[in-house]
């Protein structure tokens, strides 16, 4: 679906290299997720990804296509959500879909459908100025699903979201990969792109430095052991076991035994921790 | 068809803003004001408040939209979809000419009836509008604030009206015949003073030559300050 080759960018006029070579590739069916810090980069590779920025050294192929000689019919195979989202605010839900989806030749989803997928249904006729920023985030994913895109690119998906909200987009997110569509995310929220992405890409100065299945990365740069505390004369004790051989581990056997276990845990890294440790940088 | 469907939405838009109502009341104040002057001056007072029509009221107007467009980021979402740069430009520029054509044909219509035969005037009135239209929007792609754009903006139109200064017979020079203003007005006065074939060839050519330059401009300041910009980090 996408393949990215040495993908180098400098932004004209700017003496900065903001990509360093880039290389990865996303096959169908995937959902993909960039992480990184503010300025690593992550919105531009989006930008070349979606055909924005031409520019680019190396070489990017969406659905088969280099990217850099696409014309804006490219637009009609994928759908794009930027993280701010943005409408006419004098127009209602209704009327902006209507717009959007007038710009599209080939086959377009109902408005009213996508409408109701968001809880939005009822807001159809409300002008967008009179919108929340939360539905303002989900008519903007209805907007990039107008024309049933065989590949999503989402800014920031879940910025500005409640946790019920999050949700209802984070499942829409995993219906479009049920349904044969591929989805590139690009996000700080950590929580967000372990909850949803098959694979996720760390980005630090224009740079991946890691990039696996999140379950990859915690059992990779996770401690193998447990943590066990239980409770002994009114005070909590800790104590740590590898996971190695634990059934056999007498001590451990025994341990659970003897006393009143609290709590056991085995001791993954979060995301989180994996991202300090690979680039020695916190994400917010 | 796209084109249809964004001519048809940008009209819709400009009805919401009231744009119809200003250029209504605009259409209004010039008719009370041509009916206060005396005849002899209402030929002259005609031709320059139809010229400010589509030239000058095109042209702040387009910048307002633009302006208006911008400040909502609009720009990030229509252009991730299959809408041409070329498609939008249009679509903004013929809707607005229709906005200006309507105006001018009632103004005219108010003072003249339905006696005159305007077709060469209406002519000049759309390509009139044609070209400002294009011009302000190349001027309003580079700006950030509507300040920034009616400083530009009005240097930009300053040149432009020079012309006027022959119409009103304070000075002239012959450069003024390769200003596209010149074209407008010669089309303009038509109505009242027949010219030959010749004169309205030019005329035509040449506001047909600058309009195409000027959307050579539009489409360049709109890849520029426009297409680069896109998906940034928001307002
Ligand atoms: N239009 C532009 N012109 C010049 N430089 C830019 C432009 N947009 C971004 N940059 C620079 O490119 C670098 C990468 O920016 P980018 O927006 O891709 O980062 P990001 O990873 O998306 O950050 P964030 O998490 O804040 O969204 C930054 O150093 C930024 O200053
Ligand atoms: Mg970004």
């Amino acid at each position: 679906m996408v393949e990215v080759r040495n993908l180098r960018y400098k932004y004209p006029g700017s003496k900065d290299q903001v990509l360093h070579g880039l290389d990865f590739s996303i096959p169908q069916g995937e959902i993909f997720g960039f992480l990184g810090p503010s300025g690593a980069g992550k919105s531009t590779a989006q930008k070349i990804l979606i055909g924005i920025l031409k520019q680019y050294e190396g070489k990017v192929t969406v659905l088969g296509r280099e990217v850099r000689e696409t014309k804006p019919d490219y637009y009609e195979k994928i759908g794009v959500a930027f993280e701010f989202p943005n409408f006419y605010g004098r127009f209602t839900a209704m009327e902006n879909l209507s717009l959007f989806r007038s710009l599209y030749q080939g086959t377009t989803s109902k408005p009213e459908e996508l409408l109701d997928r968001v809880g939005l249904a009822k807001y159809a006729h409300t002008k967008v100025d009179n919108f929340s920023k939360s539905m303002k985030m989900r008519l903007n994913l209805c907007r990039a699903l107008l024309n049933q895109p065989e590949i999503l690119f989402l800014d920031e998906p879940t910025s500005g979201l409640d946790p019920v909200n999050a949700r209802l987009v984070k499942e829409m997110i995993i219906q479009m990969k049920t349904a044969g569509k591929t989805v590139l995310i690009t996000t700080h929220n950590m929580q967000a792109a372990e909850d949803i992405c098959d694979r996720i890409a760390f980005i630090v100065d224009g740079r991946i430095v890691l990039i696996d299945s999140p379950r990859q990365l915690k059992v990779e740069h996770g401690k193998r052991r447990v943590r066990v505390e239980y409770r002994k004369n009114e005070q909590i004790h800790q104590e740590y076991y590898e996971l190695e051989g634990l059934g056999t581990n007498q001590e451990f056997v025994q341990l659970l035994g003897r006393e009143r276990i609290e709590t056991l845990h085995t001791e993954e890294a979060t995301l989180e921790d994996i991202f300090i440790k690979a680039t020695g940088r916190k994400l917010e | 068809m796209r084109l249809t469907a964004a001519i048809a939405y940008d009209i819709k838009l400009q009805f919401r803003h009231g744009f119809y109502y200003a250029y209504l009341v605009i259409s209004l104040f010039y008719i009370a004001l041509l009916q206060f002057l005396p005849s002899s001056a209402r030929e002259m007072a005609n031709i320059l408040l139809t010229f400010t029509d589509p030239s000058m009221l095109g042209f702040f107007f387009i910048g307002g939209l633009v302006l208006l467009e911008k400040g909502q980021d609009i720009h990030n979402t229509l252009f991730v979809t299959p809408y041409k740069p070329e498609e939008y430009i249009f679509s903004k520029t013929l809707s607005l000419t229709l906005l200006s054509a309507l105006s001018s044909y009632m103004i005219h219509v108010s003072q003249f009836g339905f006696t005159t035969k305007p077709l060469l005037l209406m002519l000049g009135v759309v390509m009139t509008s044609i070209f400002f239209t294009l011009a302000g929007m190349g001027v309003a792609f580079r700006c950030r604030s509507l300040n920034g754009f009616f400083f530009l903006s009005t240097l930009v139109a300053l040149v432009f009206v020079l012309p006027l200064s022959d119409y009103l017979q304070i000075w002239s020079t012959p450069l003024y015949h390769l200003l596209p203003t010149q074209a407008s007005l010669l089309l303009l006065r038509s109505v009242f003073e027949p010219i030959p074939p010749l004169q309205w060839i030019y005329a035509i050519l040449l506001l047909a030559g600058w309009s195409g330059l000027a959307f050579l401009w539009a489409r360049y300041s709109f890849r520029k300050f426009i297409m680069l910009q896109m998906g940034g980090d928001g307002p």
